[in-house]
């Protein structure tokens, strides 16, 4: 029904004989492409938010993502990566993103990761930024929950 | 069927939907941003200044209706909204909504399943108001841990257990969503913050604070809006005076949409409403 509207605004403005600057306008109103848009995407870059020597090591160089594990291949809160972090490939879960999500969930300001072994436990001993806390619905993260601090 | 279902939920959404795109855009922003921004104009910096003034303390304000309440500028089903509006207030005599404006700080309560004592408070300061009737929202946002968090909570949703408002107040702006670019300290609340009392029928005092921003990227180019609250003196006067272009054009502030303004005799309807819901509520309290 929306794109039928959508649609039928187009056609009238041209019949209207409007600039094709107001097209472009309607056009580019419907989705945006800049970073805090976005969810996690191949070369995104992100902040560790553990306390392991990798991440703090990687301050001045931030990681980038390589690989989001899902059939989209955008990342969201839960979802896990592989990110290239000093020259090394690491697995790494993704625990607050800057783009709006679901009302009652957290947006945060940052891109945040914590990062993982490939057994699936935490590299660090300490979270020290809020985690959501929808989050704490998945069983299997639960060894990432236990070294965390706050939860909103 | 489910769509069919789904269907009357949605409608308002729709309308608005259908209003939004009913409008003309404006060159820069799209319509949302243009309202905001028309908010903040003279006309309304003029109300700021009249609130100011009159703080003497025998003044007695007027009747405050959530924004909410009031049906937006449009062709809308008066039906749907006053249905809608009762849904409201069976809700508020169940839950306590306070008056609250963009600025204020406030603590809401959150059911929350995996949470010690199943609950879980936030609390921030109020960045933006939006939606109508059942759909309306309210953004808190608090910097923990040197991490700014925005949570935007429904108004009437069933999981919200209690909302307090601990400093009411209001700003220089509409919209604070510029706090997102600006220095962590200006949205930094104490999560065990006291609340401070405000006198019953004193005036709204208004916080003219101007916020530092951080040096950019922004999420957006927030010189270009007309914003009252920010200070930017991190930019060249060459950059500030080039972005004026983008400001509303003057024909525009005096386009009579700008200015519209609920009808008379809805709003005294809405306000009678607003009355009965008050004294059946007094009238239970007193049962009690």
């Amino acid at each position: 029904m929306f794109l039928l509207q959508h649609f039928n605004r187009l056609v009238s403005r041209q019949a209207l004989g409007t600039t094709s600057s107001s097209i472009h306008n309607i056009c580019a109103a419907n989705f945006s492409t800049s970073n805090p848009a976005m969810g996690i995407i191949l070369l995104s870059r992100l902040r560790v938010v553990d306390n392991s020597t990798l991440g703090a090591a990687a301050a001045h160089k931030p990681p980038r993502c390589i690989m989001v594990y899902n059939k989209q291949r955008i990342g969201k809160v839960g979802d896990k990566i592989l990110v290239a972090i000093r020259g090394q490939k690491k697995k790494a879960l993704i625990v607050g993103i800057k783009q709006v999500g679901a009302r009652m969930t957290p947006r945060f300001d940052t891109n945040n990761i914590v990062l993982l072994e490939d057994s699936g436990n935490p590299t660090g001993t300490r979270i020290k930024v809020p985690i959501p806390s929808h989050l704490r619905s998945r069983k299997d993260l639960s060894k990432v929950f236990a070294i965390a601090t706050t939860f909103v | 069927m489910a769509l069919r279902g789904c269907f009357p939920a949605r409608l308002p959404c729709l309308i608005q939907r259908c209003l939004v795109s009913k409008d003309l855009k404006c060159q820069v922003c799209t319509t949302a941003d243009t309202i905001t921004v028309a908010e903040t104009t003279a006309d309304k910096r003029e109300k700021h200044v009249h609130d100011q003034d009159g703080s003497s303390p025998r003044e007695i304000r007027e009747r405050f209706i959530s924004p909410e309440l009031l049906p937006p500028m449009g062709t809308r089903s008066k039906l749907l909204d006053y249905l809608e509006r009762k849904d409201c207030f069976r809700r508020r005599k169940v839950l306590h909504i306070p008056e609250f404006y963009v600025g204020s700080i406030m603590a809401v309560t959150v059911a929350d399943s995996f949470a010690k004592g199943k609950s879980n408070r936030f609390v921030g300061i109020c960045t933006r108001r939006g939606g109508v009737g059942l759909g309306a929202t309210f953004v808190l946002r608090n910097v923990i841990n040197d991490q700014g968090v925005d949570i935007c909570y429904e108004l009437y949703s069933p999981l919200i257990q209690k909302i307090e408002v601990l400093k009411l107040e209001k700003r220089l702006d509409a919209d604070l969503k510029y706090l997102q670019d600006a220095l962590p300290e200006y949205s930094t609340i104490d999560p065990n913050m006291v609340p401070i009392k405000h006198p019953p029928n004193r005036a709204i005092p208004v916080n003219p604070i101007k916020v530092q921003m951080k040096p950019k990227p922004w999420y957006k180019r927030w010189e270009r809006e007309e914003l009252q609250g920010v200070d930017f003196s991190i930019l060249s006067e060459e950059k500030l005076e080039h972005a004026k272009q983008w400001w509303l054009p003057d024909y525009k502030r005096m386009d009579l949409l700008q200015h519209w303004e609920l009808p008379e005799n809805i709003r005294s309807g809405i306000e009678r409403e607003v009355e009965q819901h008050e004294s059946e509520l007094s009238y239970e309290k007193s049962k009690r």
